[in-house]
């Protein structure tokens, strides 16, 4: 039985594997061209150079301060609206099918429009960012505090509970779940957005090193680059859900098996 | 001892737009009754307890809960419903120190200490830490239950609590409220669909129909009521024919 789990874990790994030898054999033996598909140890190669000059951390700390003050901002604002918009239903009434009718147009669409106004600069970057994750997160937090069980918010009023308290013992762990959604949609959303700004308008960043490297045909800088927004991706979304499963650990679907 | 709350509740009428539930209705109740109310379904029983829990407001008359009249939510009348209403996020004891939630002079320690005392007198000691969703239908209704009595009400309304759970289950709750309620001695107001169930357990039943209590009939057997008992066999078929009658 347990060797049965073992060769489990083992078999989903082995394609990949099997495919990383065999781009490894084909590049380096230059059955497909090598200055196009560099082997895997060069791309490791360079990826040990870069890191040892210092250029890759700088490239990458500038990218992840932009996704997380983009986050934040961004996220802070869809929150907050979709909080005011979720407890007051006037505010709801009034501003959600405005919200709605922005968030129709795709913010990418936006970038020429952002390069006049606002320059390449780091503004237009989290501007993007920000725009990018507040929709996912204010439609989640929204949804979220709307559906919150009535019975429960009527339960909370029998024994008490007043504005604040019922809000922070009620209807915010109601709508957790929800948020939860939200930001990790965000989370996808963030990256993408931050790609797509730093490899079209931008002279720092993961993108740029990627689209500086096309100019040098430096293939193997772009591949690690891809490579890199890819671990960036798992890894928020990793964080995510390892926070989500602390936060919902009352939820019968996070609950853990004894 | 500390005794349950007398209500007088006088021509209370409540309408939704043009659609009239409650009628002028009229009605006393003495410290410590148990009362049931049945009547049939959309005749405006939880419409009464929403009006004595001040849920909602009579369109017109008043209600007094001991020579006071109920103005909106109170903490001495504390709600069960038919659904537990446990929050999901709390564990089971967290959720009965709910009840005391208004009681601003108790500290931390003390309430738990309460709580957990609560939880033994309901039979769920040692579940204290554990997530409502992991309990049996009967077990979050003990929860519910000790939530709602541990603030010591004055009234308790039952709004068909036991509508949910099965007939065992069932009798093992009236045992647990009959003790609660001879321990506690808190005015109780139970809303049910089973008449076997208004009778082992209440003082009156009252029936509701057309807007106003179409039937108050004290209940005069010793307690406990053994359902082959033939007074209770016989005042069973008396209520449901005149619930069926009209
Ligand atoms: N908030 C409301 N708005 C409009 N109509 C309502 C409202 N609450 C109740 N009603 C109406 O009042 C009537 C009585 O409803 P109520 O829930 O009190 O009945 P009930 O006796 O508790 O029924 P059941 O036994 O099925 O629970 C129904 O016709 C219902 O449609
Ligand atoms: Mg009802």
């Amino acid at each position: 039985m347990k060797k049965n789990k073992t060769m489990e874990g083992i078999v989903p790994w082995v394609l990949p594997l099997l495919l990383l030898i065999l781009w490894q054999i084909a590049s380096s033996s230059e059955w497909i061209p090598s200055r196009l598909f560099p082997a895997p140890t060069v791309i490791v190669q360079t990826f040990i150079e870069e890191l040892q000059s210092g250029i890759l951390l700088h490239h990458l700390g500038i990218s992840t301060y932009r996704a997380l003050v983009g986050l934040l901002i961004g996220g802070g604002i869809g929150f907050i609206l979709g909080l005011i918009n979720g407890l007051f239903p006037f505010a709801g009434k009034f501003f959600d099918s405005t919200i709605q009718m922005i968030r129709n147009v795709p913010h990418l669409a936006l970038i020429p429009l952002i390069i006049i106004w606002l320059g390449i600069g780091e503004t237009a970057k989290i501007f993007l960012v920000s725009l990018g994750v507040l929709f996912p997160i204010y439609v989640n937090t929204y949804h979220g505090i709307r559906t919150v069980d009535r019975g429960l918010i009527e339960m909370g009023r029998v024994y008490g509970l007043r504005s604040w308290e019922l809000f922070r013992k009620i209807i915010l762990p109601g709508a957790l779940p929800s948020i939860f959604v939200g930001l990790r949609y965000a989370l996808g959303l963030m990256w993408l957005t931050l790609i797509v700004a730093e490899t079209i308008a931008s002279d720092s960043g993961i993108g740029y090193m990627a689209m500086n490297a096309r100019e040098f045909m430096k293939t193997d800088v772009i591949i690690l680059s891809i490579i890199i927004y890819a671990l960036l991706g798992k890894l928020a979304d990793v964080l995510a859900k390892v926070i989500e499963e602390k936060t919902l650990k009352w939820h019968p679907s996070y609950a853990k098996q004894k | 001892m500390e005794q349950g709350a007398g209500l007088q509740v006088t021509q209370i009428s409540k309408s939704f737009g043009s659609v009239s539930v409650l009628e002028k209705l009229d009605l006393t109740v003495q410290q410590g009754e148990f009362i049931s109310i049945v009547g049939r379904s959309g005749c405006g029983k939880s419409t009464f307890l929403r009006l004595l829990a001040g849920l909602d407001e009579p369109t017109t008359g008043e209600i007094q809960l001991n020579e006071q009249r109920i103005k909106g939510i109170n903490p001495e009348v504390r709600v069960m419903f038919q659904e537990s209403r446990l929050l999901p996020w709390m564990t089971v004891v967290e959720n009965v120190e709910i009840g005391l939630n208004d009681q601003a002079s108790l500290s931390k320690e003390e309430k738990r200490n309460q709580a957990l005392k609560m939880l033994e007198q309901v039979g769920l000691k040692g579940r204290e830490n554990e997530w409502p969703h992991v309990l049996s239908g009967g077990q979050k209704q003990r929860v519910s239950l000790a939530r709602a009595l541990i603030s010591r009400p004055k009234l308790l309304l039952l709004d068909e609590p036991l509508g949910a759970l099965d007939a065992f289950t069932r009798l093992e709750m009236h045992q647990l409220i009959l003790k609660l309620w001879n321990e506690h001695r808190f005015t109780a107001f139970l809303v049910t669909h089973d008449v076997a169930e208004a009778i082992s357990l209440a003082d009156r039943i009252l029936l509701l129909e057309k807007g106003k209590i179409a039937m108050d009939l004290p209940v005069e057997i010793e307690r406990p009521r053994e359902r082959e008992d033939h007074h209770v066999s016989e005042l069973e078929t008396k209520v449901i024919r005149r619930v069926m009658h009209t």
